[in-house]
């Protein structure tokens, strides 16, 4: 058995796809929780980007993280996996194309990940990477998720026991 | 072919869900909030210049006035094209103040020639060469300053200029 067919069977377990899920899922939720609090300074941290014309910023500070705590409890609790994998991968996706034109362009700004506090959180190149792991994290549950562990999976077999009775 | 159809539609229409969802809850909390945000920022907007570098100071019309013409003293226009087409200070730079786009390495290095770089807007409280100048200086280059009065006190104060006198600028182009 080939490297590669060993780890496609590790990663496929329905444990080890839930676990990723779930990890994933919290990660969204504890990044939210300081931008809900504070929206003006998160609406700061996105200019600082410099990325959006003003006119949009606040816009964005208001939805970004109830979109990021209500997809990440989703996958937490595993509803409709696959349409919120989706969500958070694109969020990912955009976060990481962000982050990287900022250190290209050498803005010296906070990332605002998880605080919105500008000197807690200095932007680096390991800031980009942590992005694409959660990024990848996101395609295996994507690919190899079938809703193991999660809420759906419960009512359902809690259905079927009540059907075979 | 088809299942993977049906099941990608079942995907988008679940996101389109939980957007709405998630978009109707960030908006109905924040009307419901003190500290509510207005839906579009105000100009000029709060943000972080690329470094740590102290913003540029305003500098009067008669001190403006004293520096033209001299070696090393730059007049950097900040509004928009349609400006400065119009009209603006004899000999002065055209760098358009962009919020979302910082002043490239080509244009710092541009302006390192300079000893003093006077930036200016039409008006007194133009908030575009006030962002501009601050950009500058804390870009390093730190004899960055701005125009108190703009251009229309500039060409009130008897200063010279190219093209149409302020008069008749329209409000929005800075």
């Amino acid at each position: 058995m080939s490297f590669f067919t060993t780890m496609r069977q590790f990663i496929s377990q329905p444990l080890f796809t839930a676990l990723l899920r779930v990890a994933l899922g919290a990660v969204f939720i504890v990044a939210s929780l300081d931008k809900i609090q504070n929206p003006e300074a998160f609406a700061t941290t996105i200019a600082n980007y410099r990325l959006l014309p003003y006119t949009v910023i606040n816009g964005i500070a208001i939805m970004l993280p109830w979109l990021e705590v209500i997809a990440g409890t989703f996958l937490v609790l595993g509803v409709w996996i696959r349409a919120n994998t989706m969500i958070v991968g694109a969020l990912l996706l955009v976060f990481s194309i962000a982050i990287a034109q900022a250190l290209v362009r050498g803005l010296d700004i906070s990332c605002g990940c998880f605080t919105t506090n500008p000197v807690a959180e200095t932007m680096s190149f390991w800031t980009l990477i942590w992005d694409l792991i959660w990024l990848s994290w996101g395609i295996l549950i994507w690919i190899f998720d079938r809703g193991h562990y999660s809420l759906c999976k419960v009512f359902t077999a809690g259905k079927e026991k009540i059907v075979s009775k | 072919l088809l299942i993977k159809m049906i099941e990608l539609k079942k995907v988008a229409a679940q996101m389109a869900a939980v957007l709405l969802f998630s978009g109707s809850v960030a908006f109905i909390t924040n009307t419901a909030r003190d500290d509510r945000l207005p839906l579009v920022m105000p100009f000029p907007p709060s943000y972080q210049c690329p470094s740590s570098e102290r913003p540029g100071v305003p500098v009067n019309v008669q001190q403006a006035l004293a520096f033209f013409g001299k070696q090393g003293i730059a007049f950097v226009d900040a509004r928009k094209k349609v400006a400065f087409e119009q009209g603006h200070i004899e000999g002065a730079l055209h760098i358009p103040y962009s919020f979302v786009e910082p002043l490239s390495k080509e244009t710092l290095d541009r302006l390192r020639h300079f000893k003093v770089i006077i930036v200016y807007c039409n008006r007194e409280d133009s908030e575009a060469s006030k962002l501009l100048a601050g950009e500058i200086a804390q870009a390093g280059i730190r004899r960055a300053v701005y125009l108190e009065t703009g251009f229309i006190g500039w060409v009130k104060a008897g200063g010279r200029y190219t093209g149409a006198g302020p008069g008749s600028y329209d409000e929005s182009t800075l």
